[in-house]
């Protein structure tokens, strides 16, 4: 408002009679701005809200998108519905596919970098069936939430549904095998044949040489689990010949078919202690195995034979004193043109752990040396006169001629003495020693005792054929009686034979 | 045809009962008779000579329960008078009395009956003829040895032939002159041993 616009009184200004209107400054903002201002306000709560609500958005990487579908996928967490698949695109480079998935509210904190999802479909698999309900309602997402870890918001998915979730009580073992054996994931872990776990991975290790089998054993089973324990592959079944006959041990059929894993401590061993969380099991091939003891240290040997070796086959055990020690590997033959000479050189795998050394600590690297310098030497001896096996007998010999190790080649070699003299005064002695146990003494009583009774048998053979005895009287009575028969016999056909119609007329007057 | 096998249904019927009516007579029964008389332990029989008597042969003629008759060569056996015991142990049995009264001796054993004392003498017999007739004469022929044990051959090897008249014409005479004949047979052998003994 400017004064230009409004009429001037003539009196000019402020005239003493008229009133002067007071001019008022009017306020800069209408009260209508406020009802947008309100609005703005109103929707921005609203939003705001909708966006808490709304819970957070999480990607995952899949290696394939098969069954998973935008807007209609679920996020699944102990099969209620915790969160939707928004959004399904091919990765950059089309090497796995990006999942975007709506997460409800709450799911916050529980999605960290140990948080899993996998895709759950119907699988039909050893043993076990598991979501058929995926066939019905299609493939969902699962989801195992974890507190721990850093947060993240960005997944990688696994492509096999965890065998066991880490909500289920009990705890897992790394067993160490040669190889898988005929089990596969998810077989069973059977206790006394009562099924208490299940086999969660497998992988080949950095080596290649083992496999590493990851099992979980559920609680209480756990507790069964020491550091003695033995694991078994409880597949198939074991069929073994022993000198009590057929034996057959089979575990259910489910792991005969499917493979399993089973596991005991083995009788008479006090429990030892509960495993260390990084204890390696022994995966034994089959129960007998596992009850046999196992070692790990090997010593190899060699041992120059001139004979035959026939008999001798890698496997044959080596003795010592008549204890299996350890076991022929390899069987060669060497000419050595210089010396125009054939020998056979035997690798001997022996297991030094079936030694107890008395001594806390060997003082020597190797007591070989010490051992062969007393006498030690190696000998082809027949382990079975049946089958002609040979076997390496292993002994302290002092009387042998001095030898020592030889160290030239890439095995030790310990010495040899030749078989065919060592059996003959071996065979000799055991002849003698037959003879010493021959219980002279006892012989001879025993002949004493058998003519004594050879005696009294006689004895009573007289009284049988004595004559007054009932035996011989009875006899001659018996023989009289039967001649007389013979006579009324002959003359009864006599007078038959003259008289034929008495059979009709009776004898004539 | 019919009528053939009636008929000889009929014959055969009647035969039969005819056969089943007619009556067999019973037989008499004989035994030899011991012709000397029995010493007792109280006449001093429990010390005399261990005697054995037996086995005695008999043909095979006399080997039958039947009497036998003998007309020359001609034999004949009695259907109805039998001996009661077989021949071989009736000569048997009546030698082994009449040598026990002869030798004044209980000490008898006689076959087949063993002996269980040092025997001093056995006596075997071989009969070769022991009939007769009725009205004519009992013949007794026996070969006899006599022998001592330990010794491989017997002692005394004889042969006697004795002829005892039959009484009558009975069979009762006739078996008695069978017991009278094994009587004289037993006196001549006592008459040996006695010899040997002394």
């Amino acid at each position: 408002m400017s004064d230009d616009n409004e009429v001037q009184p003539p009196s000019g200004r402020g005239g003493p009679g008229v009133p002067e209107a007071v001019v008022e400054a009017k306020s800069r903002i209408s009260i209508v701005w406020l009802i947008p201002i309100l609005a703005v306000l109103i929707g921005a709560f609203l939003s705001y809200r909708a966006i808490m609500e709304r819970g957070p958005t999480i990607t995952i990487r899949f290696e394939t998108g098969e069954g998973l579908q935008a807007g209609k996928t679920t996020v699944r967490y102990k099969d209620i519905e915790v969160g939707q698949v928004t959004d399904v695109v091919l990765e950059k480079g089309l090497v796995g596919v990006i999942v975007t998935a709506q997460l409800n509210t709450g799911a916050e904190d529980y999605l960290t970098d140990e948080t899993r999802f996998w895709v759950v479909r119907a699988t039909v698999s050893a043993g076990q069936v598991s979501g058929i309900g995926t066939i019905f309602s299609g493939a969902y997402i699962g989801m195992e939430p974890s507190t721990e870890g850093k947060r993240t918001r960005t997944f990688t998915g696994l492509e096999v549904a965890p065998v066991v979730t880490r909500d289920q009580p009990g705890a897992h073992f790394t067993l160490r095998s040669e190889n898988l054996g005929s089990f596969n994931l998810g077989a069973p872990i059977y206790y006394r044949k009562i099924r208490v776990g299940q086999v969660v991975a497998y992988e080949l290790d950095e080596t290649g040489e083992f496999v590493t089998v990851e099992v979980f054993v559920r609680a209480p089973h756990d507790k069964r689990v020491f550091q003695n324990t033995r694991f078994w592959d409880a597949s198939g079944f074991d069929v073994s010949l022993g000198a009590e006959g057929v034996k057959i041990d089979s575990p259910s059929i489910v792991s005969m078919l499917f493979g399993g894993v089973a596991f005991d401590t083995s009788p008479g061993v006090q429990a030892s202690d509960p495993p260390e969380a990084d204890h390696v099991f022994e995966l034994y091939p089959n129960r007998q195995a596992s009850l046999e003891k196992k070692y790990t240290e090997f010593a190899y040997f060699l041992s120059y034979f001139d004979g035959s070796v026939q008999g001798l086959v890698p496997g044959s055990p080596v003795m010592f004193r008549g204890i299996r020690i350890g076991e022929v590997v390899d069987l060669n033959i060497e000419y050595s043109p210089e010396k125009v000479e054939f020998s056979i050189p035997v690798l001997m795998k022996l297991e030094p752990q079936r030694i107890d050394v008395t001594a806390a600590d060997l003082e020597e690297e190797r007591p070989i040396f010490a051992l062969v310098a007393r006498g030690l030497r190696a000998q082809l001896t027949s382990g079975s006169l049946l089958t002609g096996q040979l076997q390496v007998e292993l002994d302290i010999h002092p009387e042998a001629p001095p030898a020592t190790v030889d160290m030239s080649g890439r095995y030790p070699a310990i010495p040899t003495i030749p078989r065919s003299i060592e059996e003959l005064t071996t065979g000799i002695a055991a002849i003698v020693d037959k003879l010493e146990e021959l219980p002279i003494e006892e012989i001879g009583q025993e002949v004493v005792k058998s003519l004594k009774a050879l005696n009294s048998t006689l004895e009573s053979t007289d009284a049988l054929l004595d004559p007054d005895g009932p035996t011989r009287r009875e006899l001659t009575r018996a023989i009289a009686e039967m001649a007389q028969a013979a006579r009324s016999a002959r003359l009864l056909a006599e007078y038959l034979e003259q008289h034929p119609e008495a059979l009709v007329r009776g004898k004539e007057q | 045809m019919g009528r053939f096998t009636s008929r000889a249904a009929g014959i055969v019927a009647g035969l039969l009962l005819t056969g089943c009516l007619g009556r067999t007579p019973a037989p008499v029964f004989y035994t030899l008779t011991v012709v000397e008389p029995t010493v007792t332990t109280a006449a001093g029989g429990a010390d005399g000579p261990v005697l054995a008597i037996g086995p005695a042969i008999l043909p095979s003629y006399l080997d039958r329960p039947q009497l036998v008759s003998r007309q020359g060569n001609r034999v004949s056996y009695a259907q109805y008078s039998r001996w009661a015991a077989p021949l071989e142990s009736e000569l048997l049995r009546v030698m082994g009395a009449n040598l026990g009264s002869l030798l004044r001796t209980n000490r008898v054993v006689v076959y087949p009956a063993e002996p269980r004392l040092p025997v001093a003498f056995r006596i075997r017999l071989q009969v070769e003829q022991f009939d007769g007739s009725p009205g004519g004469e009992v013949v007794l022929n026996v070969r006899w040895a006599i022998a001592r044990p330990g010794s491989k051959e017997p002692d005394v090897i004889g042969a006697s032939e004795i002829r005892q008249p039959v009484a009558g014409s009975e069979d009762d005479d006739l078996v008695d002159a069978h017991s009278q004949a094994v009587g004289a047979l037993s006196r001549e052998i006592a008459e040996r041993i006695r010899s040997l003994s002394d």
